[in-house]
């Protein structure tokens, strides 16, 4: 997509992730949409107002969020049951998780073994339990990060203590490519996934019995990330009408609630949330409403990829290398911050 | 009527015909992208908005960059130095092997070069599942390492499953090696009564030698280039210990968030010169060691 944006063949509609939009709205890539939109009388205020927000730069919009995702506790019933653990609850927190994973963990086969929760070293689902413990990755205007602040030092002891402590395993650390799999074969009881994970177990593992619960709440509350994609309109376009009529069917009620009832995102037309779909799925709509937990977009600035790899690597170093906590976090916020120098 | 000057200059012209398929396709894919990325390497270049010069400073940032100073450069020399002797050994041993008169040898010799002619990534791949934690691999020598999770060894299986795939190549270049020496020399030894490891040592090496540095060169450009294997296997991961000049550079070109193409060229032109520099340290050890086909 880059390259076709720098040869200039770009086509008129495309996808631009939130990680992305950022540099592209500023770079005049994009074309602003609000007259667009007034021309079929399309009004912000039928889409979820975090969304519209997340593609929006100097007060205009630059696209239509066509869906979204945010995480979710995934728990494997059978393994609960097993277990004796009680299912979670919207009221858990993260002490009630440590005590489920303890109890389901069971190391007895080391063939098969099943841990409590899966813990990547993954800054898909890490930031999650910094914001639940009153943290920031980075500062409001993305010129500095917060890692080595306190809050995350602290999510980052909480996160990294259930492989610490054998109630908890990286993929890796079981062979597989990501924890998708882990959960759907029964090795992991509980991971933070999106609503991605529906489709993919229904396709992969049908047999398995689980169910999706509102992440449990750190010391201070909730925490959420929101995964998105738009749906632009080239600024180089040629036939803008055109284009916009496509995003229009594109983001309408009749395509949304097709990706809805396949489970694998979810709608961001304001009239689709009440949709009789959420009261029958209690699971998709367990991380729709994910949405209202305190939920950050995920996008880390214009040097993300550099904040996304070194909090990979953060963890990684304790994991792998065994690394004090703290030290590591710090050399990853360091890391950051020589990454932000290098952009001006 | 033709005069000479008219013949030559059309003859000219018909040698140009034949070979404009590929002065056109070298012209523009070859020449002109390595111009450009010359003069990318000069510049400052996001992809999203112009091209802004700004001299010397991306060569600067390179050679000031922590990850190239401490993981890629020292990891491609890592490489080059441990693959390059093991494979020009292996593929020796395999050439001499299949140089005897053995039962089914061409049936061998083609198992040896199947490995060569497998997509990189189809053999990475089978790498990956083979290395993986519950792998067949620790299954046969019963351990339970992580191979490609693990700092210490994932550059390694890297490196072995580089040697697998290239030795039946150079296998083939030394084997037409071993073929060109006259038997003569053998017959000589023999009457003399050298055994057969005297033989290797003291025939087949030295007359092998030119092909012996053709191999050692050929390998080395290849090692100092290797990037499929580690884009598939491990993304320059874990912790950086896989990371090599090619993947810093498809990172700073294209993974980033904003994208620095001009560092990226610059680090681009600074491997092409080390290959450069040391392909002329070979080629001048070839020229001095008097074994030369010239």
């Amino acid at each position: 997509m880059l390259t076709a944006i720098a040869s200039g063949t770009e086509p008129d509609v495309f996808y631009v992730d939130i990680a992305y939009y950022q540099e592209w709205a500023k770079s005049g890539v994009l074309l602003p949409v609000d007259d667009l939109m007034a021309s079929t009388g399309t009004t912000k205020d039928m889409f979820i107002p975090s969304l519209i927000d997340a593609f929006s730069t100097d007060g205009k919009v630059y696209g239509i969020a066509k869906d979204f995702n945010t995480l979710g506790l995934f728990y494997n019933k059978d393994l609960f049951d097993k277990a004796g653990v009680a299912y979670p609850t919207d009221s858990w927190t993260w002490t009630d998780m440590q005590t489920a994973a303890k109890a389901i963990t069971d190391l007895t086969d080391p063939k098969n073994p099943v841990y409590g929760i899966c813990v990547p070293p993954d800054a898909g689902r890490f930031p999650v339990f910094v914001l639940q413990n009153g943290g920031t990755i980075m500062n409001s205007d993305f010129t500095d990060t917060n890692l080595d602040a306190q809050q995350a030092i602290d999510a980052a002891t909480y996160y990294t203590g259930f492989r610490a402590d054998k109630t908890g395993a990286t993929p890796a650390d079981l062979g597989q490519g990501w924890q998708g799999t882990d959960f759907g074969m029964g090795q992991c009881a509980m991971v933070y996934e999106g609503g991605w994970l529906i489709p993919y177990m229904t396709s992969s593992f049908p047999g398995v019995k689980y169910g999706v619960a509102r992440l449990p709440a750190g010391p201070a509350g909730r925490g959420n990330l929101i995964f998105t994609v738009s749906w632009s309109i080239s600024a180089n376009t040629k036939v803008p009408d055109a284009a916009w009529k496509v995003v229009e069917f594109l983001t309408n009620e009749a395509s949304q609630t097709t990706v809805l009832q396949s489970g694998f995102a979810l709608p961001t037309r304001q009239s689709l949330q009440t949709n009789d779909y959420f009261t029958t799925n209690a699971n998709s709509a367990a991380i729709f409403n994910g949405a209202f937990d305190n939920a950050l977009p995920f996008y880390f600035g214009p040097a993300g990829s550099d904040v996304t790899d070194q909090m990979g690597k953060a963890l990684e170093r304790v994991y792998l290398e065994n690394q004090a906590v703290a030290d590591s976090m710090k050399q990853a916020a360091q890391a950051i911050r020589d990454a932000i120098a290098a952009l001006k | 009527m033709d005069t000479p000057k008219r013949k030559k200059t059309a003859e000219a012209l018909t040698g140009y015909l034949f070979i404009s398929p590929w002065l056109f396709i070298f012209l523009t894919f070859i020449l002109f992208s390595l111009a450009y990325a010359l003069y990318l390497s000069f510049t400052r270049y996001d992809l999203l908005t112009a091209a802004k010069w700004w001299g010397i400073d991306g060569y600067k940032r390179v050679l000031t960059d922590t990850l190239f100073l401490t993981k890629a450069l020292p990891n491609t020399f890592k490489y080059v130095l441990v693959v390059v002797p093991i494979q020009t050994f292996v593929s020796l041993v395999l050439a001499f092997a299949m140089d005897q008169k053995l039962r089914l040898r061409r049936l061998f010799r083609t198992i040896f070069y199947l490995p060569s002619v497998t997509s990189s990534v189809v053999i990475s791949l089978i790498f990956v599942w083979l290395f993986a934690g519950q792998g067949i691999f620790n299954q046969i020598v019963g351990s339970n390492i992580n191979w490609l999770n693990n700092v210490t060894y994932a550059f390694y299986v890297i490196m072995g499953m580089n040697i697998f795939t290239t030795s039946g190549t150079l296998m083939l270049i030394f084997l037409s090696g071993l073929q060109d020496i006259p038997e003569t020399l053998y017959e000589a030894a023999r009457i003399d009564g050298a055994d057969s490891l005297q033989i290797f040592r003291f025939i087949t090496i030295p007359m092998l030698r030119p092909v012996i540095f053709f191999v050692v060169t050929v390998g080395m450009i290849g090692c100092f280039q290797v990037f499929d294997q580690i884009y598939v296997m491990t993304a320059g991961g874990p912790l950086d210990s896989t990371t090599t000049i090619t993947y810093l550079i498809y990172k700073w070109a294209f993974r980033d968030t904003t994208v620095k193409m001009g560092q990226a060229s610059a680090l681009a032109i600074i491997l092409t010169l080390i290959i450069l520099g040391v392909t002329l340290l070979q080629r001048r050890l070839i020229e001095g060691s008097g074994t030369s086909n010239q």
